[in-house]
C-alpha cells in the first residue's frame, strides 16, 4: 500500500479512530492487526516472511534467557543465521545466481529493515541489555509496526518495547504535531524529491545523450533528491508514530552540515549507521582474534573493521555490483580520513568559517560523486561499466557551456523549463526558510510550524497542501528506500 | 486541615475537548476539499461527470467524419454511444485495448470495419461490447479480437469497465463474474488529487472542452483524433518521437513494464475459461473470429523475456496460436515484432505499434470485407 494513496489515508483514518476509541488494552492488538494488514497489502510474501521472522526471533530470544554457555551462543547464532538466510534468499538470489530468478522476483517489503531490527533485538537479549519480551503480540508489533515496516527507522527494543508497554491516551498536541510532520514529509517527497527526479532521471537513463555539465548537474540533483526522498519518508514515518503516541528514532540531523565523513555518517540514516556501529563495528573491533592469528594479533585493525562495515552497508542497500562499489568508496573516504588525521593530526576544534565551508563542500562533493554508483545500482541489470561510462562522460562535452542553445535543449529534455524553475525555486525557498528558522529555534520543521500563530500556521499548511496538490507527483511515485 | 484535602487531584484529560479541537482543525481544511471537487467536476478531463462530450464525438464519428482536437474522454461511454448511433452493423468489429487502435478500415481493406478498442480494455469490455452490438441487432460478421496479456491477468481488470453484457454472459455460462465497481471509481475521482492534477494540466494547455471536437476528413492531424472507423490517430508530436527520444524520456524502465502490464506467473483460470467460451459463442453466432497478437517493441520484448514475472505473458502467444489452430481461427501479428520484420522505430512507445507498421504486418490473406 503506497503511503501516497487514498487507500492508505482511509486505512490510517480508520486505524486511528479505532485506536483511540477502543479500550487501551485493545490498542496493541489493533495496531498489530493494522500492521499485518499493511504488510499483507504489500503481498503475501511480505506477510509470510515477516511472520516467520517474528516467530523465529521471539522463540530464539526466550531460549536465550533460558540457556547457558555454548547452547546459549548456539541459540543466538542459530537465530541470526535463520534471519540472514531469509534476507539472502529474498534479496540476493539474483546476485548469487547471476541472473533473474523466480525467488528474486518475490517481493518481501521492508525485509532489510525488520531483519536488522530482529538481529539487534537478539543481540541485545544475549548481552542482557533488554529482557526477552514475553507478550507475543507486543513483540510482533515491535517488529511490524507499520510506520517503520517498509523503510525504517530501524528501531531498538530498548526504546520501543517500553513505549508499547505503556498506556497511550489521545494527546491532541502530539497528534497534531505528527500530522504536521507528515505534511512536511509529503511536501519534501512529492514536490521536491520527485520534482528533482523528474529532471535527474532522463540523464541517468541515457547519459550518452547529455553533455558533461548536465551530467554533473544531474548528480547534484540526485544528491538532493535522495536526501529529500528518504528524509521525507522518515518525517512521514515519525509523524505516523507520533499520531499513535510512539516515538521513533530520528534518521537525519542536517547531514550536509558535516565537515568530515565521520560526522556525516552520524547525521545520515542514523538508525542504520548506529545499528552498524553497535552490532557490527564494535563486535568486530573488540573481537579477540588471538586464537585465529596464533597470538600475533589480538584485535582487528579499526580500518579493516570500518572497511567491512561499509562494504556490508553497500550490499545491504542493494543487490547489484555498483552498490558494493559504493560501499567500498564510502570505506575509502572514511579510512582515508582517519589516515589523514593520523598523518597530519586532528583538525582544530574551532576552524575559520571559510575552512568549515570548504570542508562541507568537500564532503558534499565526494558524497555526490559516490552517489553515481548508488543511482545506477538501482537499475536491475546495473554493471560497473555503466558507472564508469557515466564518470567518463562527466568529463566530456564541456564545450556545451559555450553553446547555450544546446544546453537549453538538454535542460528541456530534463523537463527544466520556466514553470519547473518557478515552482521548484519557490519550494526550495520555502524548505530552506522553514528548516533554517527551525534550526535557529532549536526544533524541527514540524515543531516550528506548530509554534506559529494560528493564522500564519494555517496559511503555511495551506501553502504546503496546495504545493503538494498542484505540483506533487501523486500516484506514480515510490520511495527510493522501499526497494531495500 | 490536612494538606491532602487542599490539593485537588488533577482533572482527567477531556477526551471530548480534544475531539472537538480535532474536528475544528479538520474543518479548516474543508475549503481545500471543496476546491478539489469543484475543479474536478468543472474541468473533468476524463469526462467522468459530463456525458455530452463522448456523445458529440460519437456523432461525428458515426456520421462518417473523423473527430479531431480530441481531449481525454471515457472510451467506454464513447463506444456505447457509437454502438447505438452506427446506422448499420459493422462488417468487421475490432475488440481490444489501445494496442489494437491502429487497425483501420484501410489496413484491413474493409470499409465496413469499426474499431471498438478501449483504453486498457479487458476481456469484460470485449464481451460487453460484443453483447451490446448483438442486443442492438448490429452483430458483426467478423470480429478481430485482440489477444494478449490483458486478457488473463486478474490484477489488471479496469475499474472503468462497463460490465452489463459480461455479467449476463458469466451468468449464462455458469462462470464467475469478476467485478469492479465503475460507479465507485467515478465518485472516488471527485476528491482525487491525481484527477485534480490532470484537470490543472488541461487548464494549463487550454485543453478544456470549450474547443470541442472538430469534424475533419483529414486522415491524420496535429491533434489526437478518432477516425470514422473508430481507430485512433495520436497527435503529431507523439507520432514523431524517435526511438532515442523515447529512450531519453525513460519509458523503457522496469517500472514502466510493471505499470503497464503487471507481472504475473499464472493465468486466471476464470478469465481463460471465459475467453474460450466467448470465442465459442461468437462462432456459434456465425461470426468469423480473427485473433490479433499485437506486437511489442523489441526492446521491451527483450526486457520481458529476461524477467520471470513477464515470461508467461510472452508464452501466451503459443497458447493463442494453438487455440486458434484447434478452432480454425486465423491469426494476425505476433508479440515478437522482429518476427514480423519490425524494429524499435516502428513503435510509438513500448507497446503501441505505429499505423504504418500495422499496415505492413497485416496479412494479405486477412484483407478485404468478410464474406456476407
Amino acid at each position: 500500500m503506497s503511503l501516497i494513496s487514498g487507500g492508505f489515508f482511509a486505512f490510517l483514518a480508520l486505524t486511528c479512530a479505532a485506536y483511540y476509541l477502543l479500550p487501551p488494552r485493545w490498542q496493541d492488538p489493533l495496531l498489530l492487526a493494522a500492521s499485518l494488514g499493511f504488510a499483507a497489502a504489500a503481498g503475501p510474501w511480505t506477510l509470510g516472511v515477516l511472520c516467520a521472522e517474528a516467530v523465529v526471533t521471539y522463540a530464539a530470544a526466550l531460549l536465550l534467557e533460558r540457556l547457558r554457555g555454548r547452547a546459549r551462543t548456539a541459540a543466538l547464532w542459530g537465530g541470526i543465521a535463520l534471519l540472514l538466510a531469509a534476507l539472502l534468499a529474498f534479496k540476493y538470489a539474483d546476485l548469487l545466481a547471476g541472473h533473474a530468478t523466480a525467488l528474486g522476483r518475490l517481493q518481501a517489503l521492508g525485509i532489510s529493515f525488520y531483519t536488522l531490527m530482529a538481529i539487534g533485538y537478539l543481540a541485545d537479549v544475549h548481552a542482557g541489555a533488554v529482557s526477552a519480551e514475553r507478550s507475543p503480540v507486543r513483540f510482533a508489533l515491535f517488529l511490524s509496526f507499520f510506520p517503520h515496516l517498509s523503510s525504517g527507522p530501524i528501531g531498538r527494543a530498548g526504546e520501543l518495547l517500553p513505549q508499547l508497554s505503556a498506556p497511550r491516551a489521545f494527546d491532541y498536541d502530539r497528534f497534531a504535531r505528527g500530522l504536521t510532520r507528515m505534511l512536511w514529509g509529503y511536501f519534501k517527497k512529492t514536490v521536491i524529491a520527485d520534482g528533482l527526479a523528474l529532471a535527474a532521471d532522463p540523464v541517468f537513463n541515457d547519459p550518452a545523450s547529455f553533455s558533461g555539465p548536465v551530467l554533473v548537474l544531474a548528480v547534484g540533483l540526485f544528491t538532493c533528491q535522495l536526501y529529500m526522498d528518504f528524509s521525507g519518508y522518515s518525517d512521514i514515518a515519525c509523524g505516523l508514530g507520533e499520531m499513535f503516541g510512539i516515538t521513533l528514532r530520528e534518521n537525519f540531523a542536517r547531514p550536509f552540515s558535516a565537515v568530515n565523513f565521520s560526522g556525516f555518517w552520524s547525521r545520515w540514516h542514523i538508525s542504520l549507521s548506529s545499528w552498524f556501529q553497535d552490532y557490527l563495528f564494535l563486535p568486530l573491533a573488540w573481537a579477540d582474534t588471538s586464537r585465529l592469528s596464533a597470538g600475533r594479533l589480538r584485535r582487528l585493525p579499526p580500518e579493516l573493521c570500518v572497511a567491512v562495515v561499509f562494504m556490508v552497508s553497500g550490499l545491504w542497500h542493494g543487490n547489484t555490483w555498483p552498490y558494493l562499489a559504493w560501499g567500498i568508496v564510502q570505506a575509502a573516504y572514511r579510512v582515508g580520513e582517519e589516515l589523514l588525521h593520523r598523518r597530519f593530526g586532528k583538525p582544530k576544534k574551532h576552524p575559520a568559517a571559510g575552512l568549515v565551508l570548504a570542508k562541507r563542500l568537500g564532503v558534499l562533493a565526494l558524497w555526490s560523486l559516490s552517489l553515481v554508483l548508488f543511482r545506477i545500482g538501482q537499475q536491475p541489470a546495473a554493471a560497473a561499466a555503466d558507472c564508469l561510462f557515466y564518470y567518463r562522460h562527466m568529463l566530456a562535452g564541456w564545450g556545451a557551456l559555450l553553446r547555450p542553445a544546446l544546453l537549453v535543449g538538454q535542460l528541456r529534455a530534463m523537463s527544466i523549463g520556466k514553470k519547473y524553475l518557478l515552482y521548484m525555486g519557490a519550494s526550495a525557498l520555502l524548505y530552506n526558510g522553514v528548516e533554517h528558522a527551525a534550526a535557529g529555534a532549536g526544533t524541527d520543521a514540524a515543531g516550528w510550524l506548530r509554534a506559529r500563530r494560528p493564522g500564519a500556521r494555517v496559511a503555511l499548511y495551506y501553502l504546503l497542501a496546495l504545493l503538494i496538490l498542484c505540483f506533487g507527483r501523486l500516484g506514480a511515485s515510490s520511495f527510493i528506500y522501499f526497494q531495500y | 486541615m490536612p494538606q491532602a484535602v487542599l490539593e485537588r487531584p488533577a482533572a482527567p484529560p477531556r477526551q471530548g475537548g480534544a475531539l472537538l479541537r480535532l474536528v475544528r482543525g479538520a474543518a479548516l481544511f474543508l475549503p481545500l476539499a471543496v476546491l478539489v471537487a469543484a475543479v474536478n467536476v468543472t474541468v473533468d478531463p476524463a469526462s467522468l461527470f459530463h456525458r455530452d462530450y463522448e456523445y458529440s464525438v460519437a456523432r461525428i464519428v458515426t456520421g462518417g467524419q473523423n473527430a479531431a482536437n480530441l481531449k481525454n474522454m471515457d472510451d467506454r461511454t464513447f463506444q456505447r454511444d457509437c454502438a447505438a448511433l452506427l446506422p448499420a452493423a459493422p462488417g468487421t468489429l475490432v475488440l481490444g485495448a489501445s494496442r489494437c487502435l491502429q487497425v483501420t478500415a484501410r489496413t484491413v481493406g474493409d470499409d465496413t470495419l469499426f474499431n471498438a478498442g478501449v483504453t486498457n480494455g479487458d476481456l469484460r469490455d470485449m464481451v460487453s461490447l460484443y453483447m451490446l452490438y448483438r442486443q442492438l441487432d448490429k452483430q458483426p460478421r467478423r470480429v478481430i479480437l485482440m489477444a494478449d496479456y490483458c486478457l488473463f491477468n486478474p490484477a489488471k481488470l479496469d475499474g472503468r469497465a462497463y460490465t452489463e453484457g459480461y455479467a449476463e454472459f458469466a451468468r449464462r455460462t455458469g462462470t464467475e463474474e469478476l467485478k469492479t465497481a465503475r460507479s465507485v471509481e467515478k465518485w472516488r475521482q471527485l476528491f482525487a488529487p491525481t484527477y485534480f492534477q490532470s484537470a490543472l494540466a488541461y487548464l494549463e494547455v487550454g485543453a478544456n472542452r470549450a474547443d470541442g471536437p472538430q469534424p475533419t476528413t483529414d486522415y491524420e492531424t496535429d491533434t489526437d483524433m478518432r477516425r470514422s472507423d473508430g481507430s485512433y490517430s495520436y497527435n503529431a508530436a507523439f507520432r514523431a518521437q524517435t526511438a532515442a527520444q523515447r529512450m531519453a524520456s525513460g519509458w523503457t524502465t522496469a517500472w514502466d513494464i510493471a505499470y503497464n502490464m503487471g507481472a504475473y506467473a499464472q493465468d486466471s483460470p476464470v478469465l481463460r475459461a471465459q475467453f474460450e467460451l466467448f470465442v465459442a459463442e461468437m462462432q456459434a453466432d456465425g461470426t468469423e473470429v480473427v485473433l490479433l497478437l499485437p506486437p511489442i517493441n523489441p526492446y521491451m520484448y527483450d526486457l520481458m523475456a529476461a524477467d520471470p514475472g513477464y515470461v508467461r505473458q510472452l508464452q501466451l502467444e503459443d497458447y493463442f496460436r494453438a487455440f486458434a489452430a484447434e478452432h480454425g481461427i486465423p491469426v494476425a501479428g505476433s508479440y515478437d515484432a522482429r518476427a514480423l520484420g519490425l524494429s524499435e522505430d516502428d513503435f510509438y512507445d513500448a507497446l503501441h505499434c505505429s499505423l504504418e507498421a500495422t499496415a505492413r504486418y497485416w496479412p494479405d490473406a486477412l484483407k478485404g470485407a468478410p464474406a456476407p
